[in-house]
């Protein structure tokens, strides 16, 4: 397993950046590339799982992730559950008056199309570079 | 998950920025559409995904979060001018607000 974090400070309350997170549909509005979001189960919660599609400039990436871990308003978590594991972990813990906003991103460097044309820093580097537009997106909605 | 190339993707729309922007805070859009979407739904269901506050403004428009920002299209069979000013925000939100927006025109059925 590989991981990357990206943790920024986020002037603003901890439930209101989990209300953001907590709502998969929600989650094609911060997340750069993601653009589909569909069969959402009816619990919202804990085992709340959902179909998803990434679009790369035509490299479709799709899948269902299941939520795992649903403590409001501190950690969002949740894997995907089809072909190559990944587990995102949105942690929000209180910093001054405002809120300390982490995302890690655990996954396997795949070995099918993707890998061949993206290697393991190349991949790397796709990650680090979502996760800090994410957490930057996530702040810039909730700040201002 | 599953990868795979689809350099067509039927279920979208085409949408595209149309002419320099007049100012960071303004964007016009041409989409391209065999039925038109109701905008109006679309576009709201958009701002709530963004916890942004929106109500309609007549029948081709949406006042975004107060009225200090709005949405506008004229439409024809199969195509839709869209013109966006976002004010009262910061530069960054801006920037997310505009992208999700847009993203919506796409792909948001």
């Amino acid at each position: 397993m590989h991981t990357v974090r990206e943790s920024t400070t986020v002037a603003a309350p901890a439930d209101r950046i989990f209300r953001l997170l907590a709502e998969p549909e929600r989650a094609v509005v911060f997340i750069p590339g993601l653009n589909r979001i569909q069969n959402v189960s009816p619990n919202r919660a804990l085992g709340c799982s959902w179909d998803y599609e990434f679009n790369w400039l035509g490299w479709i990436v799709s899948g269902r992730s299941e939520c795992t871990r649903y403590e409001e308003p501190t950690t969002y978590q949740f894997k995907t559950l089809t072909g190559n594991p990944s587990t995102w972990t949105y942690r929000c813990e209180p910093a001054g008056a405002g809120t300390q906003l982490t995302l890690e991103v655990e996954y396997e460097v795949p070995e099918n199309q993707l890998a061949r044309f993206a290697g393991e820093a190349v991949l790397r580097r796709m990650n680090e570079n979502t996760a800090r537009e994410i957490v930057g997106n996530l702040k810039a909605l909730v700040e201002s | 998950m599953t990868v795979r190339f689809r350099p067509y993707d039927p279920d979208r729309r085409f949408v595209w920025p149309l002419l320099a922007p007049p100012s960071d805070t303004r964007r016009r859009w041409l989409a391209l559409h065999r039925t038109p979407p109701d905008w109006s739904v679309l576009f709201g269901r958009a701002l709530d995904l963004m916890m942004i506050d929106a109500r309609p403004d007549g029948a081709c428009g949406v006042i975004i979060g107060g009225g200090t920002s709005r949405l506008r299209w004229r439409q024809g069979r199969t195509w839709t001018i869209i013109d966006l000013e976002l004010e009262g925000m910061g530069g960054a939100k801006r920037a997310v607000v505009r992208t999700a927006l847009l993203k919506a025109a796409r792909y948001a059925s």
